[in-house]
């Protein structure tokens, strides 16, 4: 009789220990979503590089008991009633005692390591060559950054974001996940979750939200129409533009120097040849280890009970708006070119402004092609779609500097 | 005044109004500033593009090596013009092959020359 009791004891214990009582409805409805992107991800094939480590992210920080990440560390309350000074960004204290790894990993978002990481390797994966062949499309990708603007406008009229809040928010009209997550760490670090997976999911969804916005602004004149050849880029050329977007932009706004100046490096990497081996470790197992970081830490912020709430379902709502706002204006700049030029600019390339590379200039092209079969847009939207990546950027670099 | 200065300029200005029309006159800065950078952007690349074309064609110009393809081929030749191109060649197959040089068509055209060529 002892024995069975002892067992029945220990089977007790390990039940209320168990993930299975003690959790709270969100974090159930958290893993829900979850599942959605692990299928929009491993099925769907939308942006699986990012939405896998997300959702398992979302996944193992809502396990109910699980606490693999404490953002009380972050919380300013938190590291207020603990005695810090002013301007302290985390409780380093508690977090070396108690953290764990996910804590840990989490850091590099906070003190805003990931985001330039993720842009070095960008830049060394990036060919400029389609922009430098075709400078005018750099207007195009500020045309996209209209959507970033308008959503931030959007939270103000909506009420109960502050400016911060507000442009952080409107960043993700920008489609750039590591942009956004390096403006909203230091203006509103406490929407770092809603934002960045609002971010990267819009991202996936690029190829679903973008054609129905860009078939409505066009005729199907304008989508047939076939562009002439980039011409070819000299390799003087392909060195020369990282230093001198490094100085332009750095010298203008000096916010936008980690993201702007470790995309230009990478590019540099990529475009002198000399150092190979750099490129290759940036655009290749470094960017690989920082994207499974960045994805984990920004999906472990995802925790049901903090995450679902009416800021979020607005966050995602005021998201999407930017979204096609950014869409639009980029289309909209598009038509205006087409018009200028006399019909030689194909009005679907300024979509591809978003950023989003190279997604956005993916479907640019196959909307293209859907109106004229003969149409190869690919090329000539790849220079919006990296000029969009410069121009949200700057976006960011901005509104740091205003509100940051 | 730089660019900032005029961006908190137009911050203060709108200081006293809601939040609503400071964010409109914040976010139409803004926008124009993104803008502005990147039209400034483009001024540079075309200027870089436009310089570097025009030293690549003065390169072009002083290129002054023939090629071996260049060597073997047989432009069209002018009375007078003294020893060809094809000649040239027909003089340095014959060099390398330790045969006798081909006479020369004009009085001017001298071992030495092929040497420096070749």
């Amino acid at each position: 009789m002892e024995l069975l009791n002892s067992l029945s004891e220990t089977i007790q214990k390990l039940w209320n220990n168990s993930g299975f009582t003690g959790g709270h409805w969100t974090q159930y409805v958290m893993i829900a979503v979850a599942f959605i992107l692990f299928f929009l991800a491993i099925v769907k094939k939308y942006e699986p590089l990012l939405l896998v480590p997300i959702a398992f992210g979302i996944l193992i920080a809502n396990i109910p008991g699980s606490g693999v990440i404490n953002m009380d560390f972050y919380d300013p309350d938190f590291i207020q009633s603990m005695g810090y000074s002013e301007g302290t960004s985390f409780a380093y204290r508690e977090l070396l005692s108690t953290g764990g790894l996910v804590d840990y990993l989490y850091l590099g978002i906070k003190l805003g390591i990931y985001p330039p990481l993720i842009f070095l390797g960008i830049g060394a994966m990036t060919d400029f060559g389609p922009l430098l062949a075709n400078p005018k499309s750099l207007i195009l990708g500020a045309a996209a950054q209209v959507g970033i603007f308008a959503a931030f406008l959007g939270a103000l009229a909506l009420g109960g974001f502050n400016l911060g809040e507000a442009a952080s928010i409107g960043i993700i009209g920008g489609a750039d996940g590591p942009t956004a997550v390096f403006l909203t760490k230091t203006l509103a670090p406490h929407l770092l979750g809603p934002i960045a997976i609002a971010a990267y999911t819009y991202m996936a969804l690029v190829p679903i939200i973008q054609p129905p916005i860009m078939r409505l602004l066009t005729t199907k004149k304008e989508r047939g129409v076939v562009m002439e050849q980039l011409r070819e880029v000299s390799k003087t050329e392909k060195i020369l533009f990282p230093i001198i977007v490094t100085v332009v932009v750095s010298l203008i706004i000096p916010d936008a120097t980690p993201l702007v100046g470790m995309l230009m490096l990478g590019n540099l990497f990529r475009e002198s040849k000399v150092v190979e081996r750099l490129k290759s470790t940036a655009s290749g197992e470094m960017i690989n280890i920082v994207t499974i970081l960045l994805g984990v830490s920004v999906g472990a912020t995802a925790v049901g009970t903090s995450f679902l709430r009416l800021r979020t379902i607005s966050i995602i709502l005021l998201g999407i708006f930017a979204f096609i706002i950014g869409t639009a204006s980029g289309v909209l700049f598009g038509k205006i070119m087409y018009a200028v030029t006399k019909g030689k600019v194909n009005p679907l390339i300024g979509s591809a402004g978003v950023s989003a590379v190279p997604m956005a200039a993916r479907v640019s092209q196959s909307e293209g092609q859907k109106a004229n079969p003969k149409n190869f847009l690919l090329m000539h939207a790849m220079g919006p779609n990296v000029a969009g990546v410069i121009g949200s950027a700057v976006a960011a670099g901005i509104l740091l500097a205003l509100f940051g | 005044m730089n660019l900032f200065s005029f961006m908190s300029y137009i911050y203060l200005l709108s200081s006293s109004s809601d939040g609503l029309t400071r964010g409109s006159v914040v976010a139409l800065a803004g926008f124009l500033v993104v803008l502005f950078i990147l039209a400034l952007l483009v001024v540079f690349i075309t200027l870089m593009s436009g310089t570097l074309s025009l030293f690549e064609k003065k390169e072009s110009k002083t290129e002054v090596m023939p090629s071996k393809e260049l060597l073997q081929s047989t432009p069209e030749e002018k009375p007078g013009d003294g020893p060809t191109i094809a000649v040239i060649a027909a003089a340095i197959a014959a060099f390398e092959s330790g045969g006798k040089l081909p006479e020369a068509p004009s009085p001017g055209f001298k071992i030495k020359k092929i040497r420096r060529l070749y």
